[in-house]
């Protein structure tokens, strides 16, 4: 490796909030050489997008040591921590609107970083123009976000994020909300200006294929990097204090509880593992917070009398078309399609081929413009407000594309009130809901404000919810999108389980492979 | 420079995009500044509206600007001091010449001549005056047939009235009633000049102009008083000695009125801007949540701090802007209506108010400290300014509190930088409120726990809302407390002024109601109740020196129909006041009635070594007294010759004659220690009334008569009475007994008066010169009409202080004023204005009230508090709207609930209720700080009133069931901007 840029040891990070501390970063370690493209790939809540924050300077550690580039980060003041910032990070959110300004046309926003660092409106320009070429969006300089794809806008928030040429390239979830051609297009963008201009790049994931694009990939788990991911082994990481952190998939199959017994192996090539009693077995501790395999048997423990219709879902020659200003926009166009209980149909397709919006339409959110939407046979009454909410009420479980539930209630209250919306008594909506966030690895942070938990907390929180609330129709946008890939393996299990035992009718949208390969059929929107 | 092109290249990108994002900024600095400009053109109307009312409180006789010479006119005289008014706009001009009194035969008149004759005088007078005849016209009297003196002859054409005093500087009626001499007059001043058998008489010669009333404005009265300045200084270095005389002492009282006003208004305006600034922290807010996104973004593209507040102060600056000019124009607009309304010239109210360099000065101020605060309130991390901000004006207001009140203008400002105070603590306290609302709600149905919950979960912006919804309420309550106390204040002044409904008072010519008209027509015009009033001066000794209070002679039976009277003024009710006031007997004694056939009084008298006059009283039936003298008709034989009629002999006065008195009268001047200079014994006998042809139709014995003043009784006779007289100046009497004479006259009085009243609360008073007793019926701490500044006061039964006044001079206790209740008054006013009437003073309580509430400064002030409540509470309700529709979160929260199957009815309900849970804590806390600012409306009503300390005192009026209306307004008002709030909310679910 050459020249150290980023240097963490033993950073901690603690959260405080009055429902609790919650410590994002506990002990991390991590180091990545000048011009080397490192993935941090984990499950949501792993502590990555604090990582980041971190790295930028934005947030300090509780304890611990961050150097960037031979500097001491964590001890410089705010207005050096900014100054560094300015003149050495670039960042790219999972978000294009986190770097791009929606209110200037691409080549003003691209070139921003640089006119605010004081340089030539024409030099800046120029830069632009030319990292908008090379990210192949070339021509559409005078565009505005809001005209360009999900794909390009992430991609041109790439090229505002190194117009200035930063030493090191921060990336949160740079492909979360892209589909996979999107997302390699992005991830080839990041790898090609950063290693033209010599950049250091930092990318936090939750997908694996980023961590594959990457020089080298680590995992985080708990607020630590946990290993080092290699062509085909992990190579478990041993920090400077001797601590090594063994997931349970590691210990379950060697009956190791929660003791064991450390040796010197024969020949003193490595250690030798051994249970040393104590709980037995794997089953005693949650090491993290993943999906139930089993969360029906859950939602059964709350003590819920199941007993729900299946729901057949028709749509005949459905129209949706959105008007901006002038411009008219067919996103469905006659489309028909069956959706039968116990069946999971997974909608894919690029972004912006009305993915979204077809199960908007199913839900009742959204009116087609032409067409039916049919419920049972029944066709949706247009504008039956009260009948279409009354009908999710009564048979949908829903998850959004914007997984946020309500900011200000807790994750309980959340599943609690959609419950209780329902009709449930106040004493078994919280069983239930109890339930429900602990089939999604969120019981330990069920009081926590949804507002203050992570993006892909706040999804599960989403989930949990909808699974939940689910009467023979159960509606999901992207439920994989901010999941790690064992997360979303387990998910998709979870929702053949719900199709196969509970028939239910699940209409899903996703762009995710292991939730693709899971659906029993597979409708596709080319737009 | 490259920081702020950046952040002004976005700020104005971010407009072009979106520029609603600023419409709340903008909406607020708007109304404040078309609010500001409102009040200052307010200000100038209601300065020019005060300055014209005292110059129109001046009769035309004190408006005179006039150039005056007594030197010989030539005419580059006359042609400069016309000029001189010409170069003041004064372009109609009279010219007046007044001589000196002449002895023209055996009359003395004062000749005078003015041009244009018409405008001042009827009947008009055509004729010229010639050098040897000058017709005239006679003033106030036409038994001035021939006049003439060597050389002249003045034929008296006719008697004349003259409009105004403006010309000669005096009535020449008062003149005339006051003993000088009549005036006669010519519309030939050239001609009276050359009439030379009067050159020798000393003469002044002047030019005179008006001033209109309205012609004169606020904003021209510096320039005016110093073109007149400028005019007099020039007119003394010019030949011809003329001075300029003007009214100096009104224009300077109307200019300070204008300068006061505008100051007034600004600081009750300046004070409600605050207020409105409040809302500037709503709206700034709304902005900050959208600004927060782009600051992020520019962070992370690497803009340092100098960028990132640039951007702000450039986001500011531009919506400031926005506001400012779009303020300013609506202020011009409101300024020009305001104009109109007070049919005064737009352009020069906009070229006094708005466009002026302090107003463009202002507007410009107003930008850059609005821009200030919109970047304190996008940047502030915390609300320690707010906070320290808010213990000031709660320092402030204690303060004032401490000092009962305040009264100066400082009071008008402190109000409403109370409310903000208040705002900031109901702000500072409302997460508290929101908390608790959170866990009364925590077992209700799901959505409304929900409401409550995200109230108290996000609890900036509804507290923000809440407390600019109570400041909106206080200041509305304050306004409606000011008014109340105003409306009141006003009403307990006028009636201070006019007891009852009207008040009729002797005019210039010193004519008295009751001379005019009896009582009963006075009573048949009023339609109801007449009282007739005598006002004079009464002393009494005390601590060693003589103190002089005004006396009043009040019927008993008008206490109880006074308008205004407080239980503080007195020890019961004016009906109790009123017991105690009548005389437990008849307040006159009758004297011997005159048979009707009675054409002649016969005395005798003796009264060795003094010649004495001898006049008889006699009263008619409507009370008043005529003299009639006792006229030698042989030795020691008087006799009066009678009117026929009703006659009651009340009298019969004995003076020295009148050679005698003037130079008795001279001695006493020159020596006050001097006594008497001379008496005698008088005995009177034989006084009988006789009929026409002499035949005695009653004798009068006046043996138990009561002498008194110079008179004395030493003892009766048969059918007589014999007398000491001895002269001091005063009449001697000789009348009947009367109950005053044995008894003290109850009175009220003020407490400064009662204490120098003896154990048994006796007053020896002297009234109108008369020894007067008087016996304190009840202390009272104030009485209506007793003007301020006085030693005291004492109030008699009017008929009881008549009577005491008659038995010493009889036909001094005739009451000079009435006091009417009416039933229709405007009936009433109408025949107060119309002849014979029109020659009294005349005030009406109700054109009194009228005029005080109107008064421009406190209307206006009233004007700007009301405008601020509803201005301030229209941007509330938007700011609520705003707080409870328009933020991201809500937004976010609102597609959840939807997705999770929340129908419109249950969203409007839920919307409902917060809207409903956070307009009922604002109101109930503006409430309750409308309730403590009543504190501070006295100060402001004393503050804005014309007088320093009206009387009675300004006292607090709490308007009970205005306040609650009002509140009960706003809180169904936040609902119905809440039901909009859902429909507009519906509207946009449905577009989505």
């Amino acid at each position: 490796m050459s020249a150290v840029a980023v240097e963490l040891q033993q950073v901690f990070c603690v959260h405080r909030s009055a429902e609790g501390d919650a410590a994002a970063l506990q002990g991390l370690t991590m180091s990545v050489g000048t011009g080397e493209v490192v993935c941090v790939i984990g499950p949501s809540g792993a502590g990555k997008s604090t990582l980041l924050r971190v790295l930028a300077g934005i947030e300090t550690p509780s304890a611990g040591e961050v150097r960037l580039f031979g500097r001491e980060l964590g001890r410089l003041p705010a207005r050096l921590r900014a100054r560094v910032r300015r003149e050495q990070i670039g960042f790219v959110g999972q978000n294009w609107s986190s770097t791009l300004s929606p209110e200037l046309p691409l080549r003003d926003a691209v070139s921003l970083p640089l006119t605010v660092r004081g340089a030539a409106r024409r030099e800046a320009r120029a830069r632009a123009t030319a990292l908008l070429q090379a990210a192949g969006l070339g021509g559409r300089e005078r565009a505005f976000a809001a005209e360009l794809s999900g794909g390009e806008r992430q991609q041109a928030a790439v090229c505002a994020a190194l117009a200035h040429r930063p030493a090191l390239l921060l990336a949160d979830e740079p492909t979360g909300e892209l589909d996979r051609a999107s997302a390699s297009r992005v991830r080839g963008l990041i790898r090609e200006l950063a290693r033209a201009d010599g950049a250091t790049v930092v990318i936090v994931s939750h997908d694996a294929a980023t961590a594959g694009e990457a020089d080298r990939g680590l995992r985080i788990r708990d607020g630590r990097i946990e290993a080092e991911l290699g062509p085909g082994e992990e190579a478990r990481l041993v920090d400077l204090r001797g601590w090594v952190r063994l997931p349970a998939e590691l210990l379950d199959p060697t009956g190791i509880g929660q003791r064991l017994r450390v040796r010197r192996a024969p020949g003193g090539a490595g250690l030798l593992l051994t249970g040393a009693g104590g709980g037995g077995g794997g089953g005693g501790a949650t090491l993290s917070p993943e999906l139930s395999a089993d969360p029906q048997a859950e939602l059964e423990a709350g003590g819920r009398d199941v007993s729900w219709v299946p729901a057949h879902v028709s749509l005949r020659d459905v129209q949706r078309e959105y008007r901006d200003g002038p411009h008219t926009r067919v996103v469905l166009d006659g489309f028909s399609a069956d959706f039968g209980p116990g069946r999971l149909t997974v909608v894919r397709g690029r972004s912006g081929t009305g993915k979204t919006t077809l199960l908007r339409l199913v839900a009742g959110l959204e009116a087609p413009d032409a067409g039916e939407v049919l419920v049972d046979g029944t066709a949706y009454a247009p504008g039956g407000g009260e009948a279409l909410a009354a009908l999710r009420r009564e048979r949908i479980g829903y998850l959004p594309q914007d997984p946020w539930p309500v900011g200000f209630l807790s994750a309980q209250e959340n599943v609690v009130l959609a419950l209780r919306l329902r009709g449930e008594a106040p004493a078994r909506a919280g069983a239930r809901a109890s339930a429900a966030l602990a089939s999604v690895g969120l019981e330990e942070r069920a009081g926590q404000r949804v507002s203050r938990l992570s993006a892909g907390e706040a999804q599960r929180v989403g989930l949990a919810r909808a699974l939940a609330c689910a009467r023979g129709l159960l509606i999901l946008d992207e439920p994989t999108s901010r999941l790690d890939e064992k997360a979303a393996g387990q998910m998709g299990e979870l929702l053949m389980t719900a199709a196969r035992q509970r028939a239910h009718t699940i209409i899903c949208a996703s762009h995710d492979e292991q939730l693709i390969s899971r659906a029993d059929s597979v409708v596709s929107l080319s737009g | 420079m490259p920081a702020l092109r950046v952040a002004l290249l976005l700020a104005l990108r971010r407009a072009r995009n979106r520029p609603a994002r600023w419409l709340l900024t903008a909406l607020g600095i708007a109304a404040a500044t078309a609010y500001g400009g409102a009040v200052l053109a307010e200000a100038t109307v209601a300065g020019d509206g005060a300055a014209r009312a005292v110059l129109r409180a001046a009769a035309p006789s004190e408006r005179v600007v006039r150039i005056t010479t007594s030197n010989v006119v030539t005419p580059s005289v006359e042609q400069a001091a016309r000029s001189s008014l010409r170069r003041l706009g004064l372009p109609t001009q009279t010219e007046v010449v007044l001589l000196n009194p002449v002895r023209m035969g055996s009359a003395i008149v004062r000749p005078a001549a003015i041009k244009p004759l018409s405008r001042w005088a009827t009947p008009e007078l055509r004729a010229p005056c010639q050098e040897h005849t000058c017709p005239m016209l006679a003033l106030g009297t036409s038994r001035l047939a021939k006049l003439r003196i060597p050389g002249l002859r003045i034929p008296v054409v006719n008697g004349a009235q003259l409009s105004s005093a403006a010309p000669l500087g005096f009535a020449p009626d008062a003149a005339i009633q006051s003993g000088q001499a009549p005036v006669l007059l010519t519309g030939d001043p050239t001609g009276l000049e050359h009439a030379s058998a009067l050159g020798g008489i000393y003469r002044t010669h002047s030019w005179f102009s008006v001033l209109p009333a309205g012609a004169l404005h606020a904003w021209q009265l510096a320039r005016f008083q110093s073109q007149l300045q400028q005019a007099q200084s020039d007119l003394q270095l010019t030949a011809g000695g003329l001075s300029l005389s003007a009214p100096f002492s009104a224009l300077a009282a109307a200019r300070a009125q204008a300068d006061a006003a505008p100051s007034r208004l600004l600081l009750a305006g300046g004070g409600a801007i605050a207020v409105l600034a409040l809302f500037l922290a709503l709206a700034a807010g709304v902005l900050r949540q959208d600004q927060q996104a782009e600051l992020e973004r520019l962070r992370a593209a690497g803009a340092v701090s100098t960028t990132l507040l640039s951007f702000v102060v450039s986001e500011a600056a531009l919506a400031c802007a926005v506001g400012v000019l779009t303020g300013g124009a609506l202020a011009l607009g409101i300024a020009a209506l305001l104009a109109a309304g007070a049919g005064l010239p737009t352009g020069a109210v906009l070229a006094h108010s708005l466009i002026t360099f302090t107003g463009l000065a202002a507007l410009a101020l107003g930008w850059l400290g609005a821009t200030a605060l919109v970047t304190l309130l996008l940047t502030a991390r915390h609300a320690g300014l707010a906070d320290a901000a808010a213990l000031a004006a709660v320092a402030a207001l204690a303060l004032a509190l401490a000092g009962g009140g305040g009264g100066d203008s400082l009071t008008i400002l402190l109000a409403p930088l109370a409310c903000l105070a208040g705002g900031v603590l109901v702000a500072r306290g409302g997460a508290s409120l929101l908390r608790a609302g959170e866990r009364v709600a925590r077992s209700g149905p799901p959505l409304t726990r929900l409401a409550f919950v995200g109230l108290a979960r996000s609890p900036l912006a509804p507290s923000l809302a809440i407390a600019f919804l109570a400041v909106s309420t206080a200041v509305g309550g304050f306004a409606l407390a000011y008014r109340a106390t105003l409306v009141r204040s006003a009403a307990d002044q006028a009636a201070d002024r006019v007891p009852l409904d009207a008040l009729v008072a002797a005019g210039p010519d010193f004519t008295t109601p009751l001379q005019l008209a009896p009582l009963a027509r006075w009573r048949s015009l009023s339609g109801g109740a007449a009282f007739p009033v005598r006002r004079t001066d009464a002393s009494y000794v005390a601590g060693g020196g003589s103190v002089t209070v005004p006396a009043l002679g009040v019927p008993a039976a008008a206490l109880p129909r006074l308008h205004g009277w407080r239980s503080s003024d007195g020890p019961a009710s004016l009906t109790q006041i009123s017991q105690k006031l009548i005389p437990p007997g008849p307040a006159r004694g009758p004297g011997p009635v005159l048979p009707a056939s009675t054409r002649e009084l016969d005395l005798r008298i003796r009264a060795p070594g003094l010649g004495l006059d001898l006049v008889a009283d006699l009263r008619a039936p409507n009370g008043n007294v005529s003299q009639f003298p006792l006229a030698a008709r042989g030795a020691g034989w008087l006799r009066a010759l009678l009117r026929p009629g009703h006659w009651e002999l009340e009298a019969v006065e004995l003076r020295e004659p009148a050679g005698l008195e003037v130079t008795a009268g001279h001695q006493n001047g020159e020596n006050p220690a001097a006594a008497t200079q001379s008496s005698t014994t008088v005995l009177l006998t034989g006084l009988t009334a006789r009929d026409q042809r002499g035949h005695a139709v009653l004798a009068i014995p006046v043996g138990g008569w009561r002498a008194v003043g110079d008179a004395s009784a030493l003892r009766s006779r048969a059918a007589g009475a014999e007398l000491r007289f001895a002269t001091t100046g005063a009449p001697g009497l000789i009348r009947p007994l009367q109950p005053v004479d044995t008894r003290p006259i109850p009175v009220l009085v003020d407490p400064q008066t009662a204490a120098a009243a003896d154990a048994r609360g006796r007053l020896e008073l002297t009234v109108d010169g008369a020894p007067v007793r008087a016996r304190i019926a009840a202390v009272l701490r104030r009485f209506p009409t007793v003007p301020p500044g006085t030693a005291g006061f004492i109030v008699a039964d009017e008929a009881e202080l008549a009577a005491a006044l008659d038995a010493w001079l009889p036909g001094q206790g005739r009451p000079d004023e009435l006091w009417l209740s009416s039933t229709r008054p405007q009936a009433l006013r109408t025949a107060l204005l119309a002849a014979p009437f029109q020659r009294l003073t005349s005030t009406l309580r109700v054109d009194l009230e009228r005029g005080l509430r109107s008064a421009g400064v406190a209307r206006a002030v009233q004007g700007a508090l009301l405008t601020a409540a509803a201005l301030s509470a229209l941007l509330a309700l938007i700011g609520l709207l705003v707080s409870l529709l328009g933020s991201t979160d809500r937004r976010r929260v609102v597609d959840d609930l939807v997705a999770q199957g929340v129908g419109p009815r249950a969203l409007r309900r839920e919307l409902a209720l917060r809207s409903l849970f956070t307009g009922v804590a604002g109101t109930v806390a503006g409430f309750a700080i409308a309730l403590a600012l009543t504190r501070l409306v006295v100060g402001a009503v004393r503050s804005a009133a014309q007088v320093a300390d009206p009387v009675p005192p300004v006292v607090t009026i709490t308007p009970w069931a205005q306040l609650v209306l009002w509140c009960l307004i706003m809180l169904g008002a936040t609902l119905l901007a809440a039901a909009l709030g859902i429909l507009g909310a519906a509207r946009e679910g449905r577009r989505r």
